[in-house]
């Protein structure tokens, strides 16, 4: 059968139905408006805004809760190559630095003060018993602590021999393997009495 | 004016009666025949033809339906000017493409012979298309028998395009094997 013949037939079809079509022609049907669409795209948007709300609200609780990156102990080649390098083991041992103010500092040492330069003084550790030079600069500053841990701020002139001090700074070697001690804070923590 | 005036007119031989008509359904019948010709010239010539089956026609005829009975005129009349002027080259229009369409629905091979046999038909494809459901049943009158656009079928069936053409070709595929399971050879 040839499609002509097909369309010829339609000519046939029952007047009731063209005349429907016909009606439609004139009166077009308005394009219904598509609820479940509208309903389905709402569905997904609240989904989606609802995990977002989610995720934004957790996410400064989940970074708080982040577990610090644990921290291996150094080997001793790592020792031996990072020997003048601070770490953050470092940091960590010595229980923190005043509180942060002073990250990146890396060591703190209890020094007996013992005489003083042109660019600092000398003075024994307590601890190890090492010979540390103290170098200072305008930007270090002293001050004295009590046992309650207040601090006051006071001269680097107020510093005398005999003292007990806690250095914050950063350790360095040189070729004769001295060591000097580049000091940003200086805290008198116990007078020789 | 009313339709049974109109009709009134044509029966009292009152020329007047093509100028109602014309008033009346001129942009209804060139839409049905541009549809078919695509072509201004060969529309204006299939409508007046129309009006000249219409004064030729009535009496005797007495259609219930005015419109529905010159818009099969016109598609006739134009249907008849198109295979007249498509003898040596395909014309494209609506109605070349929907035949293409109704093409899925046939094999080509043998036509129904005699007029029994195409009345058989007529009588199938009624049925078949008050089966269909009210959107299908509308847009496939209006694809393939007012051979209305795509685009314009699915508007005036309150759809979109995308919804038509799938509506569309189901219809299809169900009158295929409607029509085998009729014994025709589609």
């Amino acid at each position: 059968m040839k499609p002509e013949v097909l369309s010829d037939a339609l000519a046939e079809l029952d007047e009731e139905l063209i005349d429907e079509v016909g009606q439609l022609r004139a009166h077009p049907k308005r394009q219904r408006f598509p609820v479940h669409r509208v309903a389905a795209a709402a569905a997904v948007l609240i989904v989606a805004a609802g995990i977002g709300v989610f995720v934004v609200s957790r996410l400064p609780k989940a970074l708080e809760e982040t577990p610090m990156p644990t921290l291996q102990a150094p080997t001793k080649t790592d020792e031996a190559l990072h020997e003048t390098q601070p770490t953050a083991a470092d940091d960590l041992q010595t229980g923190g630095l005043d509180g942060g103010a002073y990250a990146g500092i890396s060591v703190i040492r209890l020094v007996r003060v013992e005489r003083f330069t042109e660019s600092g003084f000398f003075g024994t550790d307590i601890e190890t018993g090492e010979q540390i030079e103290v170098r200072v600069n305008a930007e270090t500053s002293v001050c004295r602590s009590d046992t309650l841990g207040n601090e006051e701020r006071i001269s680097y002139a107020d510093l005398t021999a005999g003292m007990r001090v806690q250095v914050f700074g950063r350790e360095l070697h040189d070729e004769t393997g001295s060591m000097e001690l580049r000091s940003e804070r200086i805290c008198i923590v116990e007078t020789d009495e | 004016m009313e339709d049974e005036k109109i009709v009134a007119l044509y029966f009292d031989r009152d020329e007047q009666a093509i100028a109602e008509t014309r008033d009346k359904y001129e942009p209804y019948l060139s839409k049905i025949a541009f549809n078919i010709l695509n072509d201004a010239e060969d529309t204006r010539e299939s409508v007046n033809d129309t009006y000249l089956a219409a004064w030729n026609s009535m009496p005797p005829h007495r259609p219930q339906r005015l419109s529905v009975y010159l818009g099969k005129l016109t598609r006739r009349i134009s249907i008849d000017l198109f295979r007249f002027r498509t003898r040596d080259k395909r014309r494209a229009s609506a109605y070349a493409v929907s035949l293409e369409e109704l093409g899925e629905c046939v094999s080509g091979g043998a036509s129904p012979e005699g007029e029994a046999e195409f009345h058989r038909l007529c009588d199938a494809l009624n049925r078949f298309v008050r089966g269909l459901s009210d959107d299908a049943r509308r847009l496939f009158i209006g694809r393939y028998y007012f051979n209305d656009t795509l685009r314009d079928a699915a508007a005036y069936c309150g759809m979109s395009e995308s919804k038509a053409k799938s509506l569309l070709f189901r219809t299809r595929v169900s009158l295929r094997d409607y029509l085998t399971k009729e014994g025709f050879d589609p």
